[in-house]
């Protein structure tokens, strides 16, 4: 990518956790088609081709050579590259009420009852952009115990992005433990009751922000408006709303800045923990607020 | 996101939405204008209440029954018209040729002293004009019951016309009712498809996106089925629009409107409004309010008129007759005397019939056939008004089951759709399960549209076989 001359031609990226398992090639071609639907209706020039970016050195890259307009990213990157490139206009699936809760998942026969029970064993993880914090929590609560960060606390992980391949293992037990969206476990006991029956939330997290589309900070304002129209106004034809049901996505609105604060409370605890690595001085460090909320 | 599970789009859902709404386009409009209309010039939304009030109004079939009710009356008058006496005055002008004569011819006349001789004398009566001035009156006092068989005839022939137009107001109202909320189904049903279209043909472009540049998991095959299926949704689409135009300018129709007018429904929905009564309440209340058994009534008594005049042929016939005169002319004397020329007659007519060639008897006995046979017609149409109303009566009660029943598995087939949808979003269930989902909603939403379209016109009908008034009794009923 170079940098463009004009702000007239709208140009978006996607990131990395966006497209887990899937194609590049269907990826790209699904997101043109996208664009392009999405230029017909809201009459704004777009560039078909959408870039993945991964990690928040691309994005930011990206953002500061005006090489992208907006992007979709997890809240992680967006703080990260908000240290460096004015982001602004956040939008996200269902608004105000984006986000999800993470459930930590076992078997209602395992025995287990409480998380240092899981040492040692496979925990199996739903990965989405949704899930984007859900092992810095579970870090935190582990480490909040005295106990090693997940990536050492368990003896395997597993990551898969559809939720039957996380939910359904333990559901049988032939796995002890699984991290997944409240959203996804509350369609699939939907779907089959008794997995609600047969399995316990043995932690729950707050509710967390994971991933949102932002514009850049010095995206002219009259142009960003005609966009942020298109978007949200395409979204209300029939046409909009089955591509958003095909994407799998929810209709985007406006997203508060408050709504990250237990993200970024998250990460910054995340952060203080995880400068220290014996776990006695993680368990201090867990009791002694950090500067920031005294 | 995985776009590429675009693969066959529920082409047996789809082929059954098409069949639902395939049958339900000639159900519709089996009894609409026949002649393709063109694109309207004027287009207005209207309740029901305006519709039905223009159509009182405006519709031609309610003034042809209005001028059959005073045609009616008119009879009725005239049959009337004969209690009162028939006063004529004539004026007349004549001029003869010559004037009249009168000879008389000579004679003798015998007397004591000899035979007198009277000669020939020629008597002129009159000058060749005169004028004329007279009045005649004629009083039929007594006829046998023959005026008054006329008059109940008269008399019954105007409840009849009246009943006609109560019948044509009551069909002008069906046909209103039928033709609103027709447009409203037609609407929703074209609202149905257009959204349904606008969901395949989002689908079907990203399906063409994907198997063109896409990883090759989706082929030409799925596109092609999918293009099937949005084509011939698009064709359906076409009719429902149609449909919905044809609706409007069928609604104006029946209102009386012209050609290039359409009538837009006000309302959004069918409202559903089911009565609570028994069948036989229905079918008692129906003999009182019924137009065609009020009108098979009318003509029972017009034919027990038609007996009583038929009967008056035996009878005597007696009457008062009147004459006064006054003429002019300039001669004096013959015929033209003062004596002569004012005068006046008085006189009583009696009129017995004595030999007819049985022209009479066979002519009572016709009448008391025709009216016989309309008694018998009586308890053939009590039987089938009982017949009418059962049959409403039933496919309501049909109807109704079928409303919940519909409601329910729309209610369901909702339910199924936002659940596959959010299943969907968390990887739990294929794309295919989505669109089936999104489909069947339709389908449902269709049926039950339909069903509450058909209740409606049941209650119409119903209004129509025994009138207004059972539904204004019904709903009085605690």
């Amino acid at each position: 990518m170079c940098v463009r001359g004009d702000d007239k031609v709208f140009r978006m990226a996607v990131s990395s956790q966006l497209m887990l398992e899937v194609n590049e090639n269907d990826a790209k071609a699904a997101l043109r088609n996208w664009m392009q639907t999405l230029a017909d209706h809201a009459q704004v020039a777009v560039d078909p081709d959408v870039p993945t970016l991964s990690g928040a050195e691309a994005l930011t890259r990206a953002f500061r050579d005006k090489q992208i307009d907006c992007a979709t990213l997890t809240t992680k990157n967006l703080l990260t590259v908000e240290r460096e490139v004015s982001l602004t206009n956040l939008l996200a699936e269902r608004g105000a009420e984006a986000g999800d809760v993470y459930l930590l998942l076992v078997h209602e026969a395992s025995g287990i009852t409480n998380i240092a029970d899981l040492k040692g064993r496979e925990l199996l993880v739903s990965e989405t952009m949704r899930m984007s914090l859900a092992l810095p929590w579970l870090d935190v609560i582990l480490m909040r115990q005295g106990l090693y960060r997940a990536s050492d606390h368990f003896g395997a992980f597993t990551r898969a992005k559809k939720l039957a391949k996380i939910i359904l293992p333990v559901f049988f037990r032939t796995s002890d433990v699984c991290l997944v969206p409240r959203r996804g476990f509350e369609s699939m006991v939907e779907l089959n009751p008794q997995v609600g029956k047969q399995l316990r939330i043995l932690a729950q997290s707050p509710h967390y922000v994971g991933g949102l589309v932002c514009f850049r900070g010095d995206y002219p304002a009259a142009q960003l408006e005609k966009v942020t129209a298109g978007i949200l106004g395409f979204q209300r034809t029939t046409r909009g709303r089955q591509v958003l049901t095909i994407f799998q996505a929810d209709p985007v609105d406006w997203l508060p800045r408050t709504t990250l604060n237990s993200a970024v409370e998250l990460l910054a605890e995340h952060k203080r923990l995880c400068a220290s690595n014996n776990p006695a001085d993680i368990a201090v460090k867990a009791l002694i607020p950090s500067a920031t909320q005294r | 996101m995985n776009p590429v599970n675009l693969r066959v789009t529920s082409r047996s859902a789809l082929v059954l939405f098409a069949t639902v709404v395939a049958t339900l386009i000639p159900v519709l409009f089996c009894r609409a204008a026949e002649v393709p209309r063109p694109a309207s010039g004027t287009n207005r939304v209207l309740k029901l209440d305006e519709c039905l009030q223009m159509a009182m109004e405006k519709n031609h079939m309610r003034a042809v029954s209005r001028l059959a009710v005073i045609a009616a009356e008119a009879q009725h008058h005239q049959a009337l018209a004969g209690y009162w006496p028939q006063i004529t005055v004539r004026g007349a002008y004549q001029h003869m040729d010559e004037s009249p004569h009168f000879v008389f011819p000579a004679s003798s006349i015998p007397t004591p002293v000899g035979n007198f001789a009277v000669p020939r004398q020629d008597l002129k009566l009159m000058d060749p004009d005169s004028v004329i001035a007279s009045g005649s009156a004629a009083w039929l006092i007594y006829d046998g019951g023959m005026r008054r068989g006329y008059r109940e005839q008269g008399k019954a022939g105007v409840d009849a016309a009246s009943q006609e137009l109560r019948r044509t107001d009551l069909e002008i109202t069906d046909s209103v009712k039928r033709m609103y909320y027709g447009s409203i189904l037609a609407r929703q049903l074209h609202q149905l498809g257009k959204d349904t279209l606008a969901r395949m043909e989002a689908t079907l472009s990203l399906t063409e996106t994907m198997y063109k540049e896409g990883g090759g998991k989706v082929t030409k095959a799925d596109f092609l089925d999918n293009k099937i299926s949005v084509e011939t949704l698009r064709s359906m689409t076409a009719q429902l629009e149609r449909n919905e135009i044809m609706a409007q300018a069928a609604l104006a129709n029946t209102m009386g409107l012209s050609w290039n007018e359409s009538i837009q429904p006000a309302d959004e929905e069918i409202p559903f409004t089911p009565y609570a009564a028994t069948l036989n309440e229905m079918v008692s209340t129906a003999y009182d309010f019924s137009p065609d058994w009020a009108r098979l009534e009318a003509g029972i008594r017009a034919m027990n008129g038609a007996v009583r005049t038929a009967k008056s042929g035996h009878y005597p016939k007696v009457a008062l007759t009147g004459e006064l005169h006054t003429w002019w002319n300039e001669y004096d004397a013959g015929m033209a005397n003062s004596h002569n020329r004012d005068g006046w007659v008085a006189g009583v007519v009696v009129e017995f019939p004595l030999f007819d060639g049985f022209l009479t008897q066979n002519r009572v006995k016709a009448a008391r056939a025709n009216a016989d046979k309309i008694r018998e017609q009586k308890f053939l149409l009590q039987e089938g008004i009982g017949l009418q109303v059962k049959d409403v009566f039933v496919g309501l009660d049909a109807t109704k089951k079928s409303y919940h029943a519909t409601l329910d598995a729309m209610k369901a087939a909702t339910e199924n759709r936002d659940l596959n949808t959010r299943a969907y979003q968390n990887e739990l269930v294929e794309t295919e399960k989505v669109i089936r989902a999104q489909l069947t909603e339709a389908f449902m939403s269709a049926i039950h549209y339909k069903t509450r379209y058909d209740y409606v016109v049941l209650q119409s009908k119903l209004n129509l076989v025994v009138g207004n008034e059972v539904w204004k009794k019904l709903e009085a009923k605690p």
